[in-house]
């Protein structure tokens, strides 16, 4: 679990949140930091034929969705990146989905 | 009439361009002409192949977001007014763009533009009812 500006964040509330965008949750991970004292939450989601598009606008259309649906389910704001397929880290066992880099 | 577009999903960072030629290079695919849409994150990259079914494939096979989709390619005078005469055809039947991308082709005194509409099948309709040239995917695959 994660406190984000003192809201707690389960990863899988964000997975069943992408479920709805994919025919299974896209791959995702979380980047949390803390710029001006204040946690930000970046989430890259690997994109799939779902979400893309031939045209920019849709694509944007579906990061704002993502980031939308996001926000209703969690009560925080976040920014959505939509990356190649495949280029978030595979690992073997228990997936590695956050990265924290805030500094207690 | 209407001609297979590949339209292929890139993160902005240095490299992604040089796989997708490579991969399609690889497979034998020529490229007939191609567009970027770029934004910060992501980049579009939309191409015109010999042969669309190959390239669809082999992209998807190396981990690539592909999607194919209809668009059509017009054949332009290459003197002032050329591409003005046929926006005012998709003007008057308020056809819309999505967007739109010229290449030079082998023929002299004519320019391509490839145009992405909202109604391809009316478009290629009244652009030849208005004498404009829409060229058949056949021939343009062959560019």
């Amino acid at each position: 679990m994660l406190t984000i500006r003192g809201v707690n964040v389960f990863p899988s509330q964000i997975e069943s949140v992408l479920l709805e965008f994919g025919d299974t949750a896209p791959h995702y991970l979380l980047i949390v930091d803390r710029i001006d004292n204040l946690d930000v939450l970046e989430i890259w989601v690997e994109m799939n034929q779902q979400l893309f598009s031939d045209q920019v606008k849709k694509i944007e259309d579906s990061e704002k969705k993502i980031r939308k649906a996001i926000e209703e389910t969690l009560g925080i704001n976040a920014a959505v990146k939509l990356v190649e397929p495949k280029t978030i880290e595979r690992s073997e066992g228990k997936a590695k989905r956050v990265i924290d880099k805030r500094k207690f | 009439m209407l001609v297979k577009q590949i339209s292929v999903f890139l993160e902005n960072k240095s490299g992604r361009l040089a796989e997708v030629t490579r991969v399609l290079a690889e497979s034998n695919v020529d490229i007939s002409a191609l567009s970027i849409a770029d934004t910060t994150d992501f980049g579009i990259l939309r191409l015109i192949v010999n042969d669309p079914e190959t390239a669809e494939k082999t992209l998807k096979d190396n981990g690539f977001t592909v999607s194919c989709c209809d668009v059509i390619a017009v054949s332009v005078p290459d003197k002032p007014g050329g591409l003005a005469k046929v926006l005012s055809v998709l003007e008057t039947e308020s056809i819309d763009i999505e967007y739109m991308y010229a290449f030079v082709g082998k023929a002299e005194n004519e320019a391509l533009v490839i145009f992405r509409l909202d109604n391809p099948e009316k478009a290629v309709e009244m652009l030849e009812k208005a004498g404009v040239k829409v060229l058949s995917s056949d021939k343009v695959y062959k560019l």
